[in-house]
C-alpha cells in the first residue's frame, strides 16, 4: 500500500521477518563455472557458462535458463529478455530452456526461495537475479576482449552480442570470445543505482534485500543499465512459445511419449477421501488392450495399451467404497451459510486481527456509535458470498512417469507450477530421495493455480511403483473436475461508518474462508498468526479511510481447496468495490469522483482511474446500459476497469458489451504481454462473475463437465480495451490483477440498472430476477 | 477396419477397435499430438479436426465414421504451418497457454473455407463452441478478421 503506512503493516512485517527467509541468490551466482544443473553433457562443445543462468556457445547461441514456468503468461519470453538486456545479447541468438527443479539455485527469492510460478511474483522476484546474471556474463566477455587486445576494460562497449573497442576500431563477437573467455573465481559487485526499490509487499512484508542494491561495501561495484538505455526490457517482441502453439508442435504434459508406454485412468470414489473396499475387475480385464488393474490407496487404476482401452475398462469396474469418508459431511450450501453466520458473529468468532489503521478502539467506538445513533453517522453493511470455483485448465491433469528397473529412481514429464512439490510427492510414494526423481516440465494447458499441487503424477507414481513400467495417467474431464481442489468458498462482510457529508470514518472488514494455505504451509500459517493472507490481502485498500480493521477467520472444511489466480482478492474486492459504490450512491456522488476523493494520497490509483475514465468516456450517458467502475490495487500493481452492462428484465440475463481497463504494473517488462494478461484475466474473471459455481452435496460434486459447469464462451465475450500505462515505478506482477475488477464493475453497473447490488458470486440470472422481484 | 486419408497419406487402422474415437487414434497411433483432449463430450472443441473439409469433434467421432474419408489435423493444415490463419495467429499473438488453439484454428479454417467473408456474427457463431480458458477470444476474432479482410482485399 502506498502513502500512509499503518500500524498493522509494520507489525506484520515483524512477524514475517522472524520467519528468517533469506535471500539465496548470491551464492548461486558466484559459484562460477558450474554448468546449470541437469545438463552435464555440454562441456565438450567448449561452451561458456558464467553462472547457472546462461551458457554461451561458439556458434553464437546464448542459452538462458528461465526460472518461471511458461503457463501462457509469457514468462519464457519476458524473463530471459532481462538477462539478455544486461548481457547485450542479440535477441535472435537467444534460446530458452526451463530451469530444472532446484530450489537452492532457482528458487524465487521473493517467494520464500520456492521455485513456484504463482502469485504474480515471477517478474519482480527474478528481475534482479536475471539482470545480474546477464551482467556477470557480459563482464566475462569484456575481460576476454580486454586481455585479447590488451586494452583497459573501461574502453570497451557491447551491443548485439559483440564487444567493440572504438579507439582501435576492433570488434569481436561473443561467439569468438567464448573460446578464450575465462570465468573468474569471484565476480565484482554489481549495483542498479537508478532502480526504484522494490516496495513493501502485501503478502511477504519487506521485499528481500536486493543483490543489486547499492551499499557501503559496494564501492567498486559495476552499475547496471538505467531504464532509458534498455533495448529489450520494455520493448515488445513476439512471444517465443507462440509459433509451436499454432503449428501443433508444442508438447504439453499430455503429449509426452516413451517407448513401451502404458496408459492409465483412475477411478476414485464419489467423495474425497473414499477408499475402495471391494473391487470386481473381471469385466474390465476382459477388455482388449487392458493390461492390468491396480488398487491404489484411494482408487483403482486400469492400465492399458491406450487411453481409450483404459477408459473402456474402467467403465466396467465394479467398486464398493468404504463408508465413513470425512468428506461426506461437506455440503456447499451449508458451508456458505455457516461462513455467513461466522462473519456476522464477531463476538463468537473474532478471528485474527490482521490489519489496523488508526486507533482500533476508536474504530470500534465509531461503529458502535453509528449503530446506536444512526442520525449523525450511518452504518452501511455489505456482505458477499463467493462460491467454490473450478480452475478448469483445458488440459486435464496428466503425468508421464518412467521408473527405474530397481524402483529407486524415476523421471517424469508433467505440466506443473511447482516441480519441487511433484518431486517430493513422487519420492514419498517411491520411498526414494527427492533427488532420485527428475521432473521435466512441459508446457501447461492452463494452470490458474491448479498446478501448484500435484495431481495425476501421484497416481502415476503409485502405479509405476507396482508395475515397474512407464505410465501415462490422464484424468478425464470428469476426473479433473471431481478431483480438483476448488477455489475456496469465502464470505466477505464489511461495515462502514459514513458521516452526513459522505466521508467514510471507519471500515471494518471481516473475511471468512476456507484455506489452501493452511493445508500446504502450516508453518507459514503460524507466522501469519493463524490466518491465510490470500484471503485477506484483498481487504487492504488505498482509500483514505482513517479507521480500518481487517479480521480473518480461517475455517478448514472436509473438502480440499486451492488458491486460484487472484487468490482471495477477487472475492474481497467484490465486496469492497461494491460497497464503495453504495456509499457514493447514497450521497449522490459520482463513483469515479468519489473514489478520486478518497485517493488523494495515491497518485498511482488516481492515474489508472483517470485513464480508464478517459478511455470509456465516463461521463457519456448510455441508453439502456450502465457503466460500472472498479479499482483494485494488488501487490503494488494498480488497475481500474469500467464495464458497460445491460440487463434483460424478463430473463435476468446480464450482458457485458464493452470493457475498458487501465493498468500500472510499474516497469512493464513486455507491455504487449501485460495487455494480453489483462485481456485474458478480464474474460476469466467475467466467467467467474457470471457463470461459475461448484456445488457439493453429501461430499459429492454435482457438476461433471462443461455442460453442468459452463465457462464463458466467445458469444458472451465483450470487446476489451486495455491500456498499459508506462510508469517509473518498480516492476510488479501482471498475472492476476486482470481478474479482480470485472465482477464488482458488473455489479456496480447492475446496481445502476436495477437499483441494488447482488450479493453473490456468481451473479446468475436467477439472482437478478430475485433482486428485481424482491 | 477403418481406412482413411490423414493429412494426405493413407492410413489403415487395422487391428484397432472401430469404436475408438479418432482423437486417440491420431494422438497415440500416429503421434499427431497437436490435436488435444479437453472434455471427451464435444463441449470444448480442443479436439477439432476436419473430416472432408468440415470441422468435427474427434473425441466423439469413432473410427468407423471416418472410413473412406479425408481427415486433416493441425499438422496437415499447411505444409510449413503457414496457413494464413496460423500466420494471423502469430501476428495477433493469440495463444496464451495454447492448448485450445489447434482446435480454434481448425474451427476457423473450416469456417473460412466455407465462407471466406464471414460477418462478425458469423465468426462468433462458428467459434463459440470452442472454449478458451485463458480468454483469448478477442484476439481469435481479430486474427480471423485479419484473414477474412485480406481475402476480400485481394
Amino acid at each position: 500500500m502506498s502513502g500512509s503506512t499503518t500500524i498493522a503493516v509494520s507489525r506484520r512485517l515483524f512477524l514475517i521477518q522472524s520467519s528468517a527467509v533469506s535471500c539465496s541468490v548470491s551464492f548461486a551466482l558466484t559459484a562460477c563455472g558450474r554448468p546449470p544443473v541437469g545438463r552435464p553433457d555440454r562441456k565438450a562443445t567448449s561452451s561458456l557458462t558464467p553462472n547457472y543462468w546462461v551458457t554461451l556457445y561458439p556458434d553464437g547461441a546464448v542459452e538462458v535458463v528461465c526460472p518461471g514456468i511458461e503457463l501462457g503468461q509469457g514468462a519464457m519470453t519476458a524473463m530471459p529478455r532481462c538477462l539478455a538486456e544486461e548481457l547485450d545479447a542479440d535477441w535472435s541468438s537467444v534460446r530458452v530452456i526451463p530451469a530444472p527443479s532446484d530450489e537452492k539455485t532457482f528458487g524465487n527469492p521473493l517467494f520464500w526461495g520456492m521455485q513456484l510460478t504463482a502469485g504474480s511474483r515471477t517478474a519482480l522476484g527474478y528481475f534482479d537475479t536475471l539482470r545480474l546474471a546477464g551482467a556477470q556474463a557480459r563482464y566475462v566477455l569484456l575481460n576476454a576482449a580486454a586481455r585479447k587486445w590488451e586494452v583497459p576494460l573501461e574502453e570497451l562497449h557491447t551491443g548485439a552480442s559483440t564487444v567493440t573497442h572504438r579507439l582501435s576500431g576492433r570488434s569481436a563477437s561473443y561467439a569468438e570470445l567464448v573460446r578464450i573467455a575465462e570465468v573468474p573465481q569471484r565476480f565484482p559487485d554489481f549495483v542498479a543505482p537508478h532502480d526504484r526499490p522494490q516496495l513493501t509487499d502485501d503478502f511477504f512484508g519487506d521485499a528481500p534485500p536486493s543483490v543489486l542494491a547499492p551499499g557501503p561495501k559496494k564501492v567498486h561495484a559495476i552499475p547496471l543499465k538505467s531504464r532509458r538505455e534498455y533495448k529489450l526490457i520494455g520493448h515488445d517482441t513476439p512471444r517465443l512459445d507462440i509459433p509451436a502453439k499454432v503449428s501443433g508442435a508444442a508438447r504439453y504434459g499430455i503429449d509426452a511419449r516413451l517407448p513401451g508406454l502404458l496408459y492409465a485412468v483412475v477411478e476414485t470414489g464419489p467423495v474425497q477421501g473414499d477408499v475402495p473396499e471391494t473391487i470386481d475387475d473381471a469385466a474390465a480385464r476382459a477388455i482388449r488392450g487392458v493390461v492390468d488393474v491396480v488398487r491404489l490407496p484411494y482408487g483403482v487404476a486400469v492400465v492399458a495399451t491406450g487411453f481409450f482401452q483404459a477408459r473402456s475398462g474402467r467403465e466396467r469396474l465394479k467398486i464398493s467404497w468404504k463408508p465413513g469418508a470425512a468428506g461426506r459431511s461437506y455440503d456447499s450450501a451449508e458451508v456458505m451459510d455457516e461462513f455467513s453466520r461466522i462473519a456476522t458473529d464477531a463476538r463468537g468468532h473474532p478471528g485474527v486481527r490482521v490489519f489496523e489503521k488508526g486507533d482500533p478502539k476508536a474504530a470500534t467506538a465509531t461503529l458502535r456509535a453509528a449503530r446506536a445513533h444512526p442520525s449523525a453517522t450511518r452504518l452501511i453493511t455489505f456482505e458477499t458470498r463467493s462460491e467454490l470455483v473450478y480452475h478448469a485448465p483445458l488440459e486435464p491433469q496428466n503425468a508421464t512417469l518412467r521408473i527405474a528397473d530397481d524402483g529407486k529412481s524415476a523421471e517424469a514429464w508433467v505440466g506443473t507450477q511447482w516441480p519441487k512439490l511433484d518431486q517430493d510427492f513422487v519420492s514419498r510414494v517411491l520411498g526414494t530421495a527427492p533427488e532420485a526423481v527428475r521432473i521435466n516440465t512441459m508446457f501447461t494447458g492452463g494452470s490458474f493455480g491448479r498446478r501448484q499441487e500435484p495431481g495425476a503424477i501421484v497416481d502415476a507414481a503409485h502405479i509405476a511403483r507396482i508395475l515397474r513400467k512407464p505410465i501415462k495417467v490422464i484424468w478425464t474431464r470428469e476426473d479433473d473436475l471431481k478431483r480438483n481442489p476448488f477455489r475456496q468458498a469465502l464470505v466477505s462482510r464489511i461495515e462502514a461508518v459514513v458521516d452526513d457529508r459522505g466521508r467514510i470514518l471507519a471500515m471494518s472488514h471481516r473475511v471468512v474462508g476456507d484455506s489452501w494455505f493452511v493445508r500446504m504451509f502450516p508453518d507459514f500459517f503460524k507466522q501469519y498468526h493463524l490466518s491465510d493472507p490470500g484471503n485477506w490481502v484483498g481487504a487492504l485498500c488505498d482509500y483514505d479511510i482513517p479507521l480500518q480493521t481487517v479480521d480473518c477467520v480461517t475455517e478448514r472444511r472436509a473438502l480440499d481447496v486451492c488458491y486460484m489466480r487472484g487468490v482471495g482478492v477477487t472475492q474481497t474486492k467484490f465486496a469492497q468495490e461494491c460497497l464503495i459504490d453504495q456509499i457514493a450512491a447514497q450521497h449522490h456522488a459520482d463513483p469515479l469522483e468519489f473514489r478520486l476523493s478518497l485517493l488523494k494520497a495515491s497518485p498511482r490509483g488516481t492515474q489508472v482511474l483517470e485513464s480508464v475514465a478517459q478511455m470509456c468516456n465516463w461521463g457519456q450517458v448510455r441508453s439502456g446500459r450502465a457503466l460500472g467502475l472498479a479499482f483494485t490495487p494488488y501487490s503494488n500493481s494498480y488497475a481500474a476497469l469500467v464495464a458497460e452492462v445491460s440487463v434483460d428484465r424478463k430473463t435476468g440475463g446480464i450482458r457485458v458489451h464493452e470493457v475498458w481497463c487501465a493498468v500500472d504494473v510499474g516497469l512493464a517488462l513486455q507491455p504487449a504481454i501485460v495487455a494480453a494478461q489483462m485481456e485474458g484475466g478480464i474474460i476469466q474473471g467475467m466467467s467467474w462473475a457470471l457463470f461459475e459455481q461448484i456445488t457439493v452435496k453429501g461430499g459429492a460434486v454435482q457438476q461433471s463437465n462443461f455442460d453442468g459447469y459452463p465457462i464463458l464462451r466467445m458469444s458472451d465475450a465483450p470487446e476489451v480495451h486495455v491500456r498499459v500505462l508506462s510508469t517509473d515505478n518498480a516492476v510488479t506482477g501482471a498475472g492476476e490483477i486482470g481478474v479482480m475488477q470485472i465482477a464488482p464493475a458488473i455489479n456496480n453497473a447492475l446496481a445502476r440498472l436495477i437499483g441494488k447490488h447482488l450479493t453473490r458470486m456468481p451473479m446468475l440470472s436467477a439472482d437478478v430476477l430475485r433482486a428485481l422481484h424482491a | 477396419m477403418a481406412k482413411f486419408e490423414i493429412n494426405g497419406r493413407g492410413v489403415d487402422a487395422a487391428g484397432v477397435a472401430d469404436d475408438m474415437p479418432l482423437l486417440w487414434f491420431i494422438r497415440e497411433h500416429l503421434d499427431l499430438t497437436g490435436t488435444k483432449f479437453g472434455c471427451g463430450l464435444g463441449l470444448c472443441g480442443a479436439c477439432t479436426v476436419h473430416l472432408n473439409g468440415q470441422a468435427i469433434r474427434s473425441c466423439l467421432t469413432p473410427l468407423s465414421a471416418v472410413d473412406g474419408g479425408k481427415v486433416t489435423t493441425i499438422e496437415g493444415l499447411a505444409p510449413n504451418a503457414d496457413h494464413p490463419l496460423q500466420l494471423a495467429w502469430i501476428a495477433e499473438q493469440v495463444p496464451q497457454c495454447g492448448y485450445c488453439q489447434s482446435g480454434q484454428i481448425m474451427q476457423a479454417a473450416a469456417l473460412l473455407a466455407n465462407n471466406p467473408h464471414p460477418t462478425d456474427a458469423q465468426i462468433v457463431d462458428a467459434m463459440t463452441g470452442n472454449l478458451c480458458r485463458c480468454g483469448t477470444y478477442g484476439r481469435i476474432k481479430r486474427a480471423i478478421r485479419r484473414v477474412a479482410d485480406a481475402a476480400r482485399d485481394r
